[in-house]
């Protein structure tokens, strides 16, 4: 059977024509909004009540401790010292980033839960040391005294250096990376880009894939540096929202 | 008469040319690969340098409960709700009840804290964490103000020190014999505030000049000022966080 395929068309095809049409100007239409998408503020969910649980349960585990522990809040983007309970001093934060290993392009990332967990016995790495001064017995310049200037004894910031970059680790598989933006007030340790760029390499050069989580952290120099230099011995650590 | 040889022309001489010929080819051959060995090389090492690495990415708060442990208590649940209970029992008794005193070591500052409320800044002397050792006895001492949580378990008002050996060996000079020679008056300031950590305690300072540098033995040395205010408002069993 020969159809005919001149003349008008048929009724069939001139729908099929006006619900591509509209289609066509759907898109047209929803193309502007999808380009010029505005940046939604990237706002925290407000937690249930499931995950507030868990958080009370783990803030109470941690201050029932008696020791000093810290708390990360992401969503307030402060990092809380706490003690029994209460927060005895905060440091805020910018810019939280989630690590992922690339070897030749191929990102690996570990797969665990890190959040609304307690992450035990962290560490500073390079560790806070301090340069410890030694007494000379009877040496007054090491000793002053109420009448005579003698030598202005160091202060615990010019005793302990601070790098510019800095990790929490815990041996649970957890780094945080901490960079300080902005002077460093007092004596500061910088490393070179490249001695910089040469670790991330190799640290990242493992066939086996990543054997951490990593998280970057932002803080000004002044507020790092006296996280840093306050650093307690061991604390556990609780990640929030 | 002899004869003489005929003259030795080139063509008669063995060919050199395409030996030579063959191994200026290997040679150059072999600057070829190592060439490429050293490029191939070149350009794994950038190719390895910009896509092997840790980088990090901005945690999408929104979708960031992903990361988190599943929860393992069910809200509604009763043993949940004793579990809460409990806690926050315990919690009562272990959290300060009124004020408090907060020690920052690091820059000397006191903080009297009500709460969040601060009701009392300081600028005090924690210790100089410097190292001393009597090559006598092989004693070692560690100026450390310590870190923790202490308690206030006692109060005095014009207190006297009893130094201990180090004073003595830090000043090399010889120890006292008997104890009375050992008490000293006007050291302490007006006040001391006993912790409940031997030896260790916040008073007052003759060294007020030096009071924002970390210069004591591990006490906490306060201005006469200040000193006046935590006499006031710091009762027996208040709680301090040396940090």
């Amino acid at each position: 059977m020969i159809q005919n395929r001149t003349g008008a068309r048929p009724e069939g095809a001139r729908s099929v024509l006006r619900s591509g049409a509209f289609w066509w100007l759907g898109i047209l239409l929803l193309l502007p909004s999808a380009c010029g998408r505005q940046d939604v503020p990237d706002a925290a969910p407000a937690p249930d009540a499931a995950r507030q649980v868990q958080a009370e349960l783990l803030r109470g585990e941690l201050a029932g401790g008696g020791q000093y522990y810290y708390e990360l809040r992401l969503a307030e983007k402060r990092i809380h010292l706490c003690h029994s309970g209460i927060s005895i001093r905060h440091y805020a934060f910018s810019d939280p980033r989630l690590g992922s290993s690339r070897l030749a392009n191929l990102s690996r990332q570990r797969d665990e839960p890190w959040l609304y967990r307690v992450w035990r016995g962290t560490f500073l790495e390079p560790a806070n040391s301090l340069q410890r001064k030694q007494i000379i017995p009877g040496d007054e310049r090491t000793r002053p005294t109420p009448g005579a200037a003698g030598v202005i004894p160091p202060t615990m910031e010019e005793l302990i250096p601070v790098p510019d970059d800095f990790r929490i680790q815990c041996p649970e598989g957890l780094a945080i990376l901490v960079h300080l933006n902005g002077p460093i007030p007092y004596t500061f340790v910088e490393e070179s880009p490249w001695a910089k760029r040469w670790r991330n390499f190799q640290e990242a050069f493992q066939w086996e894939g990543p054997d951490q989580i990593r998280l970057r952290l932002e803080m000004d120099g002044a507020t790092g540096a006296a996280f840093f230099r306050s650093y307690a011995e061991k604390p556990d650590l609780l990640i929030i929202l | 008469m002899s004869e003489l040889p005929d003259p030795v022309t080139a063509a008669d001489l063995p060919s050199a040319g395409p030996s030579r010929r063959k191994s200026r080819k290997g040679l150059l051959a072999c600057l070829l690969l190592l060439w490429i060995v050293l490029g191939a090389a070149v350009i794994t090492g950038i190719f390895l340098g910009q896509t092997t690495g840790w980088h990090y990415d901005p945690i999408p708060l929104a979708t960031s409960l992903q990361y988190a442990v599943p929860a393992s208590h069910p809200p509604d649940a009763p043993e949940t709700r004793k579990l809460l209970l409990k806690q926050a029992k315990a919690l009562k008794k272990t959290r300060p009840r009124k004020v408090f005193v907060v020690v920052d070591r690091v820059h000397n500052q006191l903080d009297l804290r009500d709460g969040d409320q601060v009701l009392l800044k300081a600028v005090i002397s924690c210790g100089a964490g410097s190292v001393l050792e009597d090559q006598k006895s092989g004693r070692k001492w560690v100026f450390d103000t310590p870190m923790g949580r202490f308690r206030v378990v006692n109060k005095r008002s014009n207190p006297r020190w009893t130094a201990p050996d180090w004073e003595y060996i830090e000043t090399n000079e010889p120890l006292p014999r008997s104890y009375s020679d050992r008490v000293q008056e006007g050291m302490l300031g007006e006040y001391a505030l006993d912790l409940n950590l031997r030896g260790y305690m916040i008073h007052g300072t003759l060294y007020s000049r030096l009071l924002g540098r970390s210069v004591s033995h591990g006490c906490i040395r306060v201005g006469r000022d200040d000193l006046r205010v935590l006499w006031k408002r710091v009762p027996i069993g208040t709680d301090v966080f040396i940090f």
